[in-house]
């Protein structure tokens, strides 16, 4: 590379290097340290003063302060079943929220990129307009319409009003007067599809949108049912964008605290709602870092073994053509 | 010949409005090497694309031994195709390719195998099976493409510009090597081309096209040497095209002389367009008396093209193109003859329909 092409390179080196790189190391540091405070004695010495005797014997004059010394336990303590129940749900519910994103969001990249449907770029501007509102206050119009006295819970009740048969056969069905549609998981589940739906229906419309229609005019023209043709031709084009589309909403879905605590009102919390807690009430930025390192672990063996489906798709091919 | 494939009347308007397919007729027997010629844009690979199932006529019918296929998508017609850009699968070899559409079906993998080997051999790529696609040359990609078509034993196999990607050389090799495929088989072909040389070469018949209608309907002789229209005339070889007059049967004027003619029924002075092949133009000695009553002109260029020099001789105020193997330098004065049968008369304003209805009707 030219020289005078590299220092177009000196700003995003600097910003990674603050920003990406620092943070990094900074999380690493808190996350093999623990702060103590050595155990101590407090004597009144002669003289009406306090002096601190320590463990070793010696005495000081000056309260002893809390030390940062290189230590393990938060990783000992991170290995607790509580924690790995919480990791552990947030990857099913990560799991739940990326598969339904996906049986939603290929047909709809199949339908607006098909030959015939009209005007695709105004239907994806209508999937991503939503994306440019704030986030929180997309999450809060959800739960205005799914809290207890909220739109739904009130047309249901006009529902039932209006047409007693229907409240006589929900009534038999045990379904109370309000039904709680928010704080369970399915509530979160919610949020996230609708959050990262987008994120999915993207990089598979983008990868199906270029694939040859001649290949597809090929396969019918072979005797390729719309069916056959979908399964030989189309799904194994789209699996790059199927692969991506899957990275991008369930990485986001592992680490997500708001979403779990606004649809979850705290009853559901995910392994981000803990490490956000640790930030924040708890104060306890070592064992915070800590538990950040193990998501960083599992989003990258994640994205590893994704990475691995590709390639080993790729080498299938090979082996296929050798 | 037993009829496979009658085309009736078949329309295809475009949803702005344009009109590819004006109404096109035409019956194709069973295993006969049709083709369909014309310049891009005349409705070629749109009749071909509404007979391999691709494209929705919106007038006419398309009777495949006897029964309307026009609602049956593609993959429900027993008609294969050679697509213009073979639309081979990238992420499947050779053998892959050729065994999509017996896969599908089903078939036995073992006897697919077989077969598999069988169509390359008959295509010239016996060997190939194994080899990636991207690996393949521009001639062995549209062989695969043949054979792909051909293993699902087609009745009809529908081929759009197949060579129009290959080389010159290459491409009269698959000239040969696809007629050869043509008889072997037994399959009936409709080829799409805009390459008149080719049309010629390989076809039993030839559908001259223009416009969204088939101007001349004939084999490659009568296309050639009884060219229906100035149209035909034109993009079918090189050809001079003079105004005429049709003095009575069997004498026609242009050039300000007279010439015997083959040609009748035009009534008395009628007016009419000549179509004459360069190469029936004879050019003689000014002074050869046998040749007093024909038109005098001056030779203005010469070219040497190989088998032939090109000519380019002025008479009056309209200059005709020559080709002999005789060189006659700029300059030289010149009388033309033209032999009896050489001269194609034609009527006026001649691709309007009614006309070439006419000429259909006197041709028979």
């Amino acid at each position: 590379m030219k020289k005078k092409n590299r220092a177009l390179l000196v700003p995003f080196v600097l910003w990674a290097a603050i920003f990406i790189v620092l943070p990094l190391l900074m999380i690493v540091y808190y996350g093999v340290t623990v702060e103590v405070t050595p155990p101590y004695e407090e004597i009144v010495q002669a003289d009406g003063s306090v002096a601190f005797a320590l463990e070793d014997g010696a005495v000081t004059a000056e309260r002893p302060q809390k030390e940062t010394v290189f230590s393990l336990s938060n990783f000992r303590r991170m290995l607790e079943p509580t924690y790995l129940k919480l990791l552990g749900r947030s990857l099913k519910i990560a799991a739940i929220t990326t598969g339904i994103c996906l049986l939603l969001g290929y047909p709809v990249a199949m339908i607006l990129s098909g030959r015939d449907f009209k005007r695709p770029a105004l239907w994806l501007m209508l999937i991503i307009l939503p994306m440019w509102m704030n986030f929180l206050l997309r999450t809060y119009a959800w739960m205005s319409i799914l809290e207890n006295s909220g739109i739904l819970n009130s047309w249901i009740t006009a529902l039932r009003e209006a047409v007693p048969a229907l409240d006589a056969w929900l009534t038999d069905r045990g379904v109370g007067r309000k039904i709680i549609f928010l704080y369970n998981e399915n509530a979160v589940i919610l949020g996230m599809v609708y959050n990262y739906l987008s994120f999915m229906i993207m990089p598979i419309y983008t990868v199906i949108v270029k694939i040859d229609r001649s290949l597809l005019e090929a396969a019918a023209d072979l005797g390729a049912s719309p069916a056959q043709s979908f399964l030989r031709v189309t799904l194994p084009y789209s699996l790059p964008g199927v692969l991506e589309g899957v990275t991008m909403v369930f990485v986001p879905a592992v680490t997500t605290f708001v979403i779990s605590q606004l649809m979850g009102g705290g009853k559901v919390p995910l392994i981000g709602d803990i490490i956000q807690n640790q930030f924040g009430k708890s104060s306890d930025w070592h064992f915070g870092s800590t538990l950040s390192l193990l998501v960083m672990v599992v989003v990258l063996a994640f994205m590893g073994a994704l990475n691995r489906i590709d390639k080993e798709e790729a080498a299938q091919k090979e082996v296929r053509i050798l | 010949m037993q009829t496979i494939l009658s085309i009736r009347d078949l329309r295809v308007v475009f949803e702005d409005g344009f009109a590819a397919l004006g109404g096109v007729s035409l019956d194709i027997g069973q295993n006969e090497f049709v083709t369909l010629l014309g310049p891009s844009g005349c409705g070629k690979t749109t009749l071909l694309r509404c007979i391999g199932g691709f494209e929705t006529p919106t007038g006419g019918e398309i009777l495949y031994k006897g029964r309307n296929i026009i609602p049956l998508p593609p993959y429900r017609r027993n008609i294969n195709t050679v697509f213009q850009r073979y639309a081979l699968f990238p992420h499947l070899n050779v053998a892959q390719n050729v065994a999509f559409g017996p896969g599908l079906r089903g078939a036995d993998k073992r006897q697919t195998a077989a077969e598999v080997s069988r169509m390359l051999g008959l295509v010239g790529l016996a060997g190939f099976e194994r080899r990636r696609i991207a690996s393949l040359s521009g001639g062995q990609q549209q062989r695969v493409a043949i054979a792909r078509a051909l293993i699902n034993r087609p009745d009809v196999l529908l081929l759009d510009e197949p060579l129009g990607a290959l080389d010159l050389k290459l491409r009269r090799e698959m000239q040969g090597e696809l007629k050869r495929i043509q008889r072997e088989s037994g399959i009936t072909f409709i080829f799409v081309t805009h390459d008149q040389e080719e049309a010629l070469t390989m076809s039993d018949r030839v559908a001259v096209m223009n416009a969204g209608q088939i101007l001349q309907l004939g084999t490659p002789e009568d296309i050639y040497n009884e060219p229906q229209s100035a149209f035909v005339a034109d993009f079918i070889g090189e050809s001079d095209i003079l105004p005429g007059t049709m003095v009575r049967d069997r004498l026609v004027r242009f050039l300000g002389c007279d010439f015997p003619c083959v040609d009748a029924g035009f009534g008395q002075d009628a007016a009419v367009d000549i179509v004459l092949r360069p190469e029936d133009v004879k050019l003689r000695p000014e002074d050869d008396p046998a040749c007093a009553a024909m038109p005098a002109g001056e030779v203005t260029s010469l070219l040497f093209k190989g088998v032939h020099y090109e000519m380019k001789v002025r008479v009056g105020g309209d200059t005709l193109l020559v080709h002999s193997t005789h060189a006659r330098p700029v300059g030289t004065r010149v009388r033309l003859f033209v032999a009896p049968e050489d001269i194609q008369v034609m009527h006026k304003s001649d691709s309007s329909p009614d006309v070439l209805k006419r000429h259909a009707q006197r041709a028979q």
